[in-house]
This record gives structure tokens, C-alpha cells and sequence, in this order.
């Protein structure tokens, strides 16, 4: 009697530690991957606070000067407008991630799955930087309304900047950018793209006072639009650089202090060059390294110096353009 | 974001930026009833401003043939659908909109709900005129109001909104309101042609230049406004449908001021898509011939049904003082900022130094001739 009281007992016992027991199995696997999901979350966090409070030099694919992530070598002469030249060839790549853009409303929010590789070299005289990213569509078109076209940048800053100077500078930090336009670039190489380009089969009777700019019709063609009726075309009239139907240079020299501030230089001395072959654009940004527009806040750059720099691209069919783009963090600039 | 008021909303609501009305605030009121879409408003804004190169698409001012008529097209269901469907309720003897806005309803990753038209939207300016809301059967072709068959026109230009989309979206502030007039302006100098604003506004009254690779909009023709003279499209309006002034809020009404007696006295003057929070100054008269009272709401907000009824009041002789008000339209082009019934005769309009700048009779005088001459011994064909 005793014995069986005393099985019945122990089997209730039993009965607990496996209902205990059960309960801990299923908690068990939860609980490991709830904490290994936060873990993870944490650190990827905790990195993305480090990168933006003092961004690490970013691991290359070569070897370049000391602590900087990006040289400038020393060239016998850049070749401002060549991105083929075997020049290039000579000089190391570094690897620059592209971020998104959470700073500025709109944002972008998707980032470019490869880095952006950056190659710079100066003569004394000129600085010059190659940049090369894959983009499976070269969009060099930008008249229909959702047309957007492909673009880059390089800003140039001083160093040490604080933080914030990577948003295009500061009041104290005014930024250097060379902007390189894909549209601007086909404007020059073959003729200002007019409206027939985009729409072949457009028919006006004529235009006041343009007459003279439709006289062949046929895209592309060469700007012909006589002075007297620029009154006509609104930005071309006002003298915005955007709206010059004739450009010297696909790269257009800014300078910047902080969002919303950039402002066309007024020496345009800028030069530069891309092209886009095998989903793959390449691209040159130089700028003489005496500063034509010092006064206007144009950096000056030096050998043996150290700036900061970053590198931005706007890729044109996925809509980017103004705030809508891809810029890196902000990085250094070692100049041989 | 920063809270502002809306009075045609009734409510606080997120804007990009803090509450800055300009001093005075061009608006007009445009009666539907009266627009017989000559286009002659279209035409003089298109020959005065749009008639460059890469402007071929632009109408700063269209109209358009309601309910299926849009310039770009499905400008207006377009944004409406995005938006989903909204509340308004009534509390206590007003209407307060409990939807969301554009700028409320935007992913947080944008500034304002939007979208970029095509440029097949782009392609049919005229699409939709002159059609009915449904087919034209015998059954139902009959006169009688509100008709079963119905259309109106829809004058549209830039609404030169106390809280533009445009200005609000342009990461470059390109785009600026006026503190002396609230006329807003696109910077031809500073727009990089991003196409923000052409995007953000829902009424689409952005466009995109395409030989200048900039955008343009409407610019109220503030040349003459500085004058004191009213714009090219509401002084060329054949049907005189059009009333150009200065409006001022709820609160600071000035009864004398016909555009203040328009939309806050009488509250004939309704706003074009309130609930989308952009407190448009161009306001509208609706049609009240339109059999879907429903249509005109979702288009002008809840004021509606009483709109109308003021209105008809008007046309039925029972309220002098509207009908006189509603005689200044298109009666001078000159910007009055007061007007005077005078006697029961005569309305007067003044400009804002108090010149008298138009006086004209409330029914206008007429010779009836006897249908037979007498002397010439004919028969007249007309005899007023």
C-alpha cells in the first residue's frame, strides 16, 4: 500500500519536471534565436553609429598611401578627359561603398550593390579622379518629364571637417564639387539634344522669334537658337546653368555650405569625361589645383596634403536626382 | 513637421514648413456656372507665357470638361486614388476634415504624397469635352434641375496655395511665395530641374521645360498684378466667370472686399480639392445644374449643397447684394479691393487707394421697340 502511495507520488513528481520540462523545450529555441537576432541587431547598429561618428578607413583593393583612403599619385599629366587613358591604368583603385541618402527628405533609401571605385592623380597643375561604378543603363537624356540622367560627384572639403560637412559642407567647411552630368555631356558630344530628340515627331508651325532654331529639324543639331529669342526660353534667359543650351564641359565646378546651398562657381574651369561601356560607367572629374574662385570659397589643393572627400552617383533610370542619390561617407584624400 | 492652420479643412495640419502667410493673398473666384470653355483664358496665358520652345505641353491655364475631362490626365482621380477614401465630419456648425492630407499621408521616406505624370498624360490636353456623365439616352434627356445628364467646365490655373506642395517639396528652395501678394514663383535662376514640385503638386500645375531642363508654372501675371491690373487669363474672359482680388482669412473677412463676400460671407466661393491641404486661393462656384451632388463634394469639400443654395437664392432675385457682387466679375481690370451697392441700382468697385473703378447697373437698361414700325412701316427681327 505504502509502496504504491509512494509510485504514485514520485509519479506525480515526474509528471511536473516533464511539464517543466516541456515548457522549457519550447521556450528554449525562441528564446536562443530572439537573443542571437538582438545580438546581431546591436552590433550592426553599433557599427553604423562608429562609421558615422568617425568613419574607418574603408578596406581597398590595393594597397594606397598612409591613412588615407583615397592618393592622389603623382602623374605627368592627368588625362582630364580621357577615362581610357593607359594612365590610369598605373594607379591604384580604392573600393568606396555608396550609402543611401536618410538625411534629406526625399530620400533614397536603396543602396548600389557595389562599390564605387575611385582612382585620383595630379600633375601639379591639375587634379583629377576617375570614377567607376556598374550601371546596366547609361541614361544621358533628361528632356521627357521622367526622364532623369545618370550623374557623379566629388566633393572636396577640408580635413579634419566635422561629421556633417559629408552633407555637401558647412558655413566653416565649404565644399568643392565637381559634378559630372550625363545629359550635359551628350549635349556637347553630339549637339544640344532638342526637343526632337525626344520627340521626332514633333510638328509646330513655327516658334515666335525661333524660326532660325528649327531649320533642319532633325536631331541632334547644333544649338542655332539666335540671342534675341532666348527671351523665350525662361532659364536660358536667366542665365541658369542648367538651361545653357551650349556647354564647355560636362563637369560643372560648385561650390557648397551645407544642403540646398550649391552654388555654380563662377569660373567653370572644371574638366572631365565619361563613358559608359559593358554596364559599366567610367568616369573623369578634374579640377586645376589652384583655385580660380578662392575667393568664392573654392578649395585649393596641395601636395602633401590631407582633405576630406566624398563621392556620390545618381543613377538615372531608378529616378535620382537632387537628394534622391547614393553618397559615400566621408572619406580621406592623401595628395603624393 | 511643423503644425499650421487650415481654414478649408478646419484643422491643424503637418507642413513642411512654419505658418508664414504673405501680407495679402491674390486669389479669385471662378463661377462655373458661367464658363462655356471658349479657351480664351488658354490662349491668353499660352501666347503670353508659353509659346517657347519646349513649352508645347504647358497650359498654366487649361479647362477642362467635368467629370471625365483632366489635363494631365487623371490629374485629379489620380491623386484622390492614391490617397484612399477620407472623412470629413461635421462638429458643431462646421465641417473639420478627419482625413489625411498630402503632406500626412507621405512615406516618411518623401516629402508630400505624389506621383510624375506621363507624357501620354500630357498628350490630351481637350480629352473628355463637351461629354456627358453618361450616355446620352432618350429616357433621360429631359430638362430639369439638377439634370441626369450633366458636364460643367473646370478653369484651371496655379492656385497659388497658402501652403504650396511645390515650394514644400523642392529639396533646392527654388520655388518661393511672395510676402507681398503670395503669388508662388519657381526661381528660373536657382531650379535645377529635379521635378520635385511637378511631382508634389497635385493639381499638376508644375510643369517641366523641355528644352530648358527646368521647371515653370504659373506666375499669375505678377507684372500686372504690381500694377494693380488683373491677369491676362481673368481679364480676357469672355464669359465673365472670373473675379481677381485679395482674400483674407475667416477671421479678418472684410464684407466689402468681394472676394472676402465671396468666399467667407456668402460662401458661394468653394476651394478645388480642399481635403488635399494645400489651402488653394483659387475658388470656385459650382455648377448647380450637376445631378451627382456627391461629385461636386469630393471636387469643392462640404460647403457645397449650401453654395449652391446661396447661389440659386441669387439667381432668383432674393439677394441683391450677391447678384451685384457677382456683376463685378471680368466688369473691369482693374484689382478692386472694395465694393458698394449703390442705391438698388448700381454696384461700384474701388481699387485699394478707394478710386471708384467701375460702376455698373444691376440690370442692364433696355429699349423695347414695338415689334412693327409704324414710320418705316417694317417688321423688326430684334426688339431689345
Amino acid at each position: 500500500m505504502a509502496e504504491r502511495k509512494r509510485r504514485r507520488a514520485l509519479l506525480r513528481m515526474g509528471a511536473g519536471i516533464s511539464k517543466s520540462a516541456r515548457v522549457a523545450d519550447r521556450l528554449f529555441l525562441p528564446v536562443v534565436a530572439g537573443a542571437a537576432l538582438l545580438t546581431m541587431l546591436l552590433t550592426v547598429f553599433h557599427r553604423q553609429i562608429q562609421e558615422i561618428v568617425s568613419p574607418s578607413p574603408q578596406p581597398s583593393g590595393e594597397q594606397q598611401g598612409p591613412r588615407a583612403d583615397v592618393v592622389a599619385y603623382t602623374v605627368d599629366k592627368v588625362p582630364i578627359s580621357d577615362p581610357d587613358s593607359p594612365v590610369w591604368d598605373n594607379i591604384p583603385h580604392s573600393r568606396i561603398s555608396l550609402a543611401d541618402q536618410s538625411i534629406i527628405k526625399p530620400l533614397k533609401l536603396n543602396v548600389p550593390a557595389e562599390p564605387v571605385k575611385v582612382k585620383a592623380a595630379h600633375d601639379g597643375e591639375w587634379i583629377g579622379f576617375l570614377l567607376e561604378w556598374p550601371d546596366s543603363k547609361a541614361d544621358t537624356q533628361a528632356i521627357k518629364v521622367k526622364e532623369f540622367r545618370d550623374a557623379c560627384a566629388v566633393m572636396i572639403t577640408s580635413y579634419p571637417s566635422p561629421p556633417e560637412a559629408r552633407f555637401m559642407g558647412t558655413a566653416n567647411n565649404p565644399a568643392t564639387i565637381l559634378h559630372w552630368k550625363a545629359d550635359w555631356q551628350i549635349d556637347i558630344e553630339e549637339g544640344f539634344q532638342d526637343l526632337e530628340k525626344a520627340f521626332p515627331n514633333v510638328s509646330v508651325d513655327m516658334y515666335p522669334l525661333l524660326k532660325e532654331s528649327i531649320r533642319d529639324g532633325k536631331p541632334p543639331k547644333t544649338v542655332d537658337i539666335p540671342e534675341f529669342a532666348r527671351v523665350r526660353l525662361p532659364g536660358t534667359w536667366a542665365g541658369n546653368p542648367v538651361s545653357q543650351l551650349s556647354k564647355a564641359s560636362p563637369v560643372e565646378k560648385i561650390v557648397a555650405k551645407g544642403p540646398a546651398t550649391i552654388t555654380t562657381l563662377p569660373t567653370q574651369d572644371a574638366a572631365g569625361w565619361g563613358r559608359w561601356r559593358d554596364g559599366v560607367w567610367r568616369v573623369v572629374l578634374a579640377k586645376k589645383m589652384k583655385a580660380s574662385d578662392g575667393q568664392a570659397g573654392e578649395m585649393v589643393i596641395e601636395r602633401g596634403q590631407t582633405y576630406s572627400v566624398a563621392f556620390t552617383v545618381w543613377f538615372g533610370d531608378g529616378g535620382d536626382r537632387g537628394s534622391r542619390k547614393n553618397p559615400s561617407m566621408l572619406h580621406t584624400l592623401y595628395v603624393e | 513637421m511643423p503644425k499650421v492652420y487650415n481654414w478649408q479643412i478646419g484643422r491643424e495640419m503637418d507642413y513642411w514648413y512654419e505658418e508664414s502667410r504673405p501680407r495679402r493673398q491674390a486669389a479669385a473666384v471662378f463661377d462655373t456656372n458661367k464658363c462655356i470653355a471658349c479657351q480664351t483664358c488658354t490662349v491668353a496665358c499660352k501666347t503670353t507665357w508659353t509659346s517657347g520652345k519646349g513649352q508645347e505641353y504647358m497650359y498654366w491655364n487649361n479647362v477642362e470638361t467635368k467629370p471625365w475631362g483632366s489635363y494631365p490626365m487623371g490629374w485629379d482621380v489620380n491623386i484622390l486614388k492614391m490617397l484612399g477614401p477620407q472623412r470629413w465630419s461635421l462638429e458643431g456648425e462646421r465641417y473639420v476634415y478627419r482625413g489625411k492630407t498630402i503632406f500626412e499621408a507621405a512615406a516618411q521616406s518623401e516629402r508630400v504624397l505624389g506621383y510624375l505624370p506621363s507624357d501620354l498624360d500630357y498628350a490630351y490636353p481637350n480629352r473628355g469635352e463637351d461629354e456627358t456623365n453618361e450616355i446620352v439616352v432618350e429616357e433621360k434627356f429631359y430638362l430639369r434641375m439638377p439634370h441626369d445628364l450633366w458636364f460643367f467646365y473646370l478653369p484651371r490655373i496655379c492656385n497659388h496655395c497658402t501652403y504650396p506642395a511645390c515650394l514644400a517639396s523642392c529639396p533646392r528652395l527654388s520655388i518661393y511665395k511672395r510676402p507681398e501678394d503670395g503669388i508662388v514663383l519657381v526661381d528660373q535662376a536657382r531650379c535645377r530641374g529635379y521635378r520635385e514640385c511637378v511631382q508634389a503638386c497635385p493639381y499638376k500645375k508644375v510643369f517641366y521645360n523641355h528644352v530648358t531642363r527646368i521647371s515653370e508654372k504659373c506666375v499669375l501675371c505678377y507684372p500686372a498684378v504690381e500694377k494693380g491690373i488683373w491677369p491676362r487669363c481673368m481679364r480676357t474672359c469672355i464669359g465673365k466667370i472670373r473675379m481677381f482680388g485679395y482674400l483674407n482669412t475667416p477671421e479678418k473677412a472684410d464684407p466689402e472686399n468681394p472676394l472676402d463676400f465671396l468666399v467667407h460671407v456668402k460662401k458661394v466661393g468653394l476651394p478645388l480639392l480642399p481635403q488635399l491641404g494645400l489651402e488653394p486661393n483659387i475658388y470656385y462656384i459650382p455648377p448647380i445644374h450637376v445631378g451627382n451632388i456627391n461629385f461636386l463634394r469630393m471636387l469643392f469639400g462640404p460647403g457645397v449643397d449650401q453654395a449652391i443654395q446661396t447661389y440659386n437664392k441669387a439667381i432668383a432675385g432674393r439677394d441683391l447684394e450677391l447678384v451685384a457682387a457677382l456683376l463685378l466679375n471680368v466688369s473691369t481690370d482693374r484689382i478692386m479691393t472694395k465694393f458698394k451697392v449703390i442705391g438698388s441700382s448700381e454696384v461700384a468697385g474701388y481699387d485699394e487707394n478707394g478710386h471708384e473703378v467701375v460702376r455698373i447697373p444691376l440690370k442692364e437698361p433696355a429699349v423695347v421697340r414695338p415689334f412693327y414700325d409704324e414710320r418705316l412701316q417694317v417688321y423688326r427681327h430684334n426688339i431689345t
